[in-house]
């Protein structure tokens, strides 16, 4: 999987987890921040972003540091999950 | 107390405004299956918390703050009761359903949230600023006469108070299919209008929201009183019918109109039939569960149609019994399992 497939597959899992409802991949950059833009996240999507990468790249995210590094925006988590070669 | 306030969704049209007023086109369904018509609710509740919301959740928070917004004295109300059988049931089996199939690890903090019954009145509670007394009923099919006897209690200690109340109830995979499996449901389809004439076993199920501004200080309709009744014994039930209605100075021959919670299945008559031809034959016969469908939350929508009805609504369809009298004193009698017996007494 290329990382432009990754982040198109990141978009739709993140729209499905997070029922974002009328959200279309196309609707967001991959760099519009998650937290503090138009997509309004909170820090209840936080833990579900955190499940996510769990549950579909087998990646745990145990210190909330490493955390905050990671679930900034699409090219962050790709990044991240690449580096852990998780695909 | 009195019904000063009230706001549904249900399987029919009544979310509209000025409902009271308006000829709805009422919706006949062959699939078994009343599911409830949902207005928006954007301009109600908040995007990010309507997207996390099971419908259970988003039908009884969205007719809560409807009801409010119609209604604001209710915004700061001293008290919000809310009650329900199941509350929010499928976000809670899909939450059990992820503590299987990721051993305990991995779970979602939105289904669990959403899932617990207390999650409505919270909500209701934190979109108002609302820090007084929040109760959630979950008693099966007795949560709402429980949590009208609550509101009743509530107000003889605080006779100023405003109280909102609510009952909900969804259709989840999860229940129906249970239900199904004991025989609830109707093997054959038929159309939900003419659920009261069938002539088979089951019924059929529907889901929905009601909620009631109740205070004591206004015009409305008057709450005499509501019981309870865990049996299947017909002599115990016409005990407990006659009680109540004795315990509140009431002859039969003065309840002008009964609302019935026949359910169409044809092994679940004989109490309905007591009220209607040996204790009460003289009064108007009203039905509810053709336009609701059946749910242990189904009489509230009943309790919902005999106070419009009381103010003068134009009946969904002819009653079941015509007296001709005038509807004023209305005697609601439901049962669900065959041995949850609900009593409410109103009067105009």
């Amino acid at each position: 999987m290329t990382k432009e497939e990754l982040k198109i597959q990141l978009k739709e899992q993140i729209i499905s987890y997070l029922n974002l409802m009328d959200v279309t991949p196309e609707d967001f950059a991959d760099d519009t921040e998650f937290f503090g833009s138009e997509l309004g996240l909170d820090s209840i999507d936080s833990l579900e972003l955190v499940v996510l990468l769990e549950r579909e790249y087998s990646i745990k995210i145990e210190n909330p540091a490493e955390g905050r590094k990671v679930l900034v925006d699409i090219n962050h988590m790709a990044d991240y999950i690449l580096e852990k070669g998780k695909v | 107390m009195k019904v000063v306030a009230s706001y549904i969704v249900s399987p029919q049209e009544t979310h509209i405004d000025d409902v009271e007023n308006k000829e709805i086109e009422l919706r006949n369904c062959s699939t078994n299956s009343l599911e409830v018509i949902e207005p928006s609710w954007r301009d109600y509740i908040p995007m990010n918390q309507l997207r996390r919301m099971g419908k259970a959740v988003r039908i009884g928070t969205g007719a809560g703050l409807k009801l409010i917004k119609k209604h604001p004295k209710f915004e700061n109300s001293d008290a919000i009761i809310l009650t329900t059988s199941n509350g929010g049931l499928e976000d809670c089996i899909k939450f059990l359903k992820q503590i299987v199939f990721f051993g305990e690890g991995a779970l979602t903090p939105t289904n669990f949230v959403q899932s617990t019954p207390n999650a409505i009145a919270g909500n209701i509670a934190m979109a108002t600023s609302n820090q007084a007394y929040n109760m959630t009923h979950v008693n099966g099919s007795f949560s709402f006469a429980d949590g009208l006897r609550d509101a009743g209690f509530f107000i003889n200690d605080q006779p100023e108070a405003k109280i909102l109340l609510g009952s909900v109830e969804e259709i989840s995979d999860y229940n129906y299919r249970i239900n199904e499996l004991r025989g609830d449901y109707k093997t054959e389809k038929i159309n939900s209008l003419d659920l009261i004439s069938s002539n088979t076993k089951g019924t059929i199920c529907g889901e929905g929201a009601a909620f009631f501004g109740l205070s004591n200080n206004e015009d409305g309709i008057e709450i005499i009183d509501a019981a309870t009744l865990l049996s299947a014994e017909p002599n115990q039930i016409k005990k407990f019918i006659n009680g109540f209605l004795s315990e509140n100075k009431i002859e039969p021959k003065e309840i002008d109109t009964l609302m019935l919670g026949y359910n169409g299945d044809v092994s679940n008559r004989e109490m309905y039939d007591y009220a209607k031809d040996a204790l009460i034959p003289e009064s108007n016969v009203f039905t509810f569960k053709e336009l609701f469908g059946e749910h242990p939350s189904v009489i509230s929508m009943g309790f919902w149609y005999a106070t419009m009805l009381q103010k003068g609504m134009s009946p969904y369809r002819e009653p079941l019994r015509d007296a001709n009298k005038k509807i004023d004193t209305v005697l609601i009698f439901n049962q669900y399992n065959r041995n949850e017996n609900s009593l409410v007494l109103i009067k105009k």
